[in-house]
């Protein structure tokens, strides 16, 4: 149980907002280095904002396994003049709402004024996260024995959460084809065909319970967003989403590496589950008043443990939600309105975070929630994670 | 009974040998002479795995290992349909199962194909791969 979650919100909630974000194809055929896509998305997402290089005074990214490019080659990249704030993260999808959360630090506490948070990486054409190998404490027990990815390790949590709370691989059809809906209407997405509970079962399993349409598809992509005030985020030339609250968690049982699955104690419940208790005390409100969330998804069942998490729903009745449409578009809860990770594409859940910001701000286009006043985010599926609240700024 | 590993192994494999260190080498050395050991925390009396400096438990370092009967019960499995290692193409489908001992830890190993459930109780059984000794588990 936390028995640390803070009784007060942090300095930070409410004196920092998202503003510009910014994106390249996630469809292009590659053949980019990664420095090039992360300024394409980082000039993108300043222009977005009304801004320019000669306003930034701080950079966060994070990477995994050495895929990306350091904060200062995006520094010199773009021309910045001096820089009073930089840090490079690790450790890939747990990390995004906590470097957004980080930025908000920053510029709260005055070291910094506009902060880029980006993600970039070749992971169609270069490091596939889903299958590289890479040096830990724990790869001697796994490599050998031919557990060697990520869909196997978490194939092997959603075996267990079947176990624990009757789910079925109908329940984890009914993410994938839930957000299939979404992704039709977003142009950014790799994955944008509708799909019957037939074409689903179709489809061959990668590692069972999971088929490839579980598995979220790997892109050559950068995305980026702007982190300055509140105030100053007024001024801009998009509205603010403000950043509202957030959480990390490294729980008890976290291990030894990212990859590590022998102490976590139940593999039905992920560290989302640990942080909910400190996300909702540092934004000041309850899950009933979120209006989106954007639930980070490189594998189906994630969205139901989020769903269960963070307390949208109770044990073992995600699936039914789902399945109910309350996450679509004009359901209780439209959840992953980009299409997830599963479609859009795997820029290691930034994606999922600047999906939160564009509904905060009204700018979803197609998929827009209507009167989207409270998003969440999340960030992290296994022992890990973060997760972020954002508010929208004119309300 | 069934090999835990079928297919055209030898050969293939230096890619994926166990890469030791100083907290593991001793568990892997025990396994090569048949011994199935498990950490152990002198303190707190927890066990643990894999290997390391201190117990997770409580913190102590003051932590030794024991030996195990291996006997066990499945916790979680999955079967691999499509490798992502190409060591291991010529293998599948295979299964990978996760283990409770009752000593109080979690290890991973292959099991032979077959049914499997919740609970199931199965014992760790040391196989060769190619000269190297690495975990399996067997059906009780």
């Amino acid at each position: 149980m936390i028995t640390t979650a803070p009784a007060r919100r942090p300095a930070y909630a409410g004196r920092a907002a998202a503003t510009g974000v910014g994106y390249t194809d996630f469809t292009a055929p590659g053949g980019r280095s990664v420095l090039d896509l992360a300024l394409e998305a980082s000039r993108s997402a300043l222009a977005d904002a009304g801004l320019t290089p000669a306003d930034v005074d701080g950079i966060c990214s994070f990477g995994l396994f050495n895929d990306s490019v350091a904060c200062q080659a995006v520094a010199t990249g773009l021309g910045c003049d001096d820089l009073s704030y930089v840090l490079d993260l690790n450790n890939g999808g747990s990390q995004p709402a906590f470097a957004l959360l980080n930025a908000a630090m920053a510029v709260a506490s005055g070291m910094a004024n506009t902060v880029i948070v980006y993600r970039a990486l070749n992971g169609r054409s270069g490091k596939k996260v889903g299958s590289t190998r890479f040096e830990a404490p724990s790869s001697q027990f796994r490599y050998p024995i031919g557990l060697s990815a990520y869909p196997q390790y978490i194939a092997l949590w959603a075996r267990r959460f079947m176990i624990e709370t009757g789910a079925t691989e109908e329940d984890l059809a009914a993410v994938v084809l839930a957000q299939r809906e979404y992704s039709a209407l977003n142009e950014r997405a790799v994955r944008r065909d509708p799909m019957t509970l037939e074409q689903y079962f179709s489809r061959g399993y990668v590692v069972e319970p999971f088929r490839t349409v579980d598995c979220t598809v790997e892109v050559d992509a950068a995305v980026a967003v702007v982190v300055t005030s509140t105030e100053r985020a007024r001024d801009l030339a998009v509205p603010p989403a403000v950043i509202e609250g957030g959480a990390w968690v490294t729980g008890r049982g976290s291990g030894l590496d990212v990859a590590d699955l022998h102490n976590w104690p139940d593999f039905s419940r992920n560290c989302q589950h640990l942080l909910a208790p400190r996300l909702w005390a540092s934004a000041g409100i309850g899950p009933a008043e979120v209006d989106v969330a954007e639930i980070y998804d490189c594998f189906s069942p994630a969205v139901l443990y989020g769903l269960e998490a963070l307390g949208f729903v109770e044990r073992g009745g995600a699936a039914e939600f789902v399945r109910s449409g309350q996450t679509s578009l004009t359901g209780a809860l439209p959840t992953n309105t980009h299409g997830g990770l599963l479609n859009e594409g795997y820029v290691h859940g930034m994606n999922t975070v600047t999906e939160a910001v564009l509904q905060a701000q009204g700018r979803g286009g197609a998929r827009q929630v209507p009167r989207a006043r409270v998003v969440v985010a999340t960030s992290g599926v296994l022992v890990d994670g973060s997760a972020i609240v954002f508010r929208n700024g004119e309300s | 009974m069934t090999p835990i590993v079928t297919g055209d192994v030898v050969g293939q494999r230096a890619t994926v040998t166990p890469e030791t260190d100083p907290n593991t080498q001793w568990w892997w050395d025990a396994l090569a002479r048949g011994e199935f050991r498990v950490p152990h925390c002198t303190s707190c009396d927890g066990s643990f795995f894999p290997p390391m400096p201190a117990c997770p438990h409580c913190g102590s370092t003051a932590v030794d290992h024991r030996r195990s009967t291996g006997d066990g019960t499945i916790y979680s499995w999955i079967t691999v349909h499509l490798a992502q290692d190409p060591a291991f193409v010529d293998e599948t489908p295979y299964t990978v199962v996760a283990v409770h001992l009752p000593e109080g830890a979690r290890l991973f190993g292959r099991i032979a194909e077959g049914k499997l459930a919740d609970g199931m109780p199965v014992r760790a059984v040391p196989y060769q791969v190619g000269g190297t000794t690495l975990l399996g588990f067997e059906r009780i």
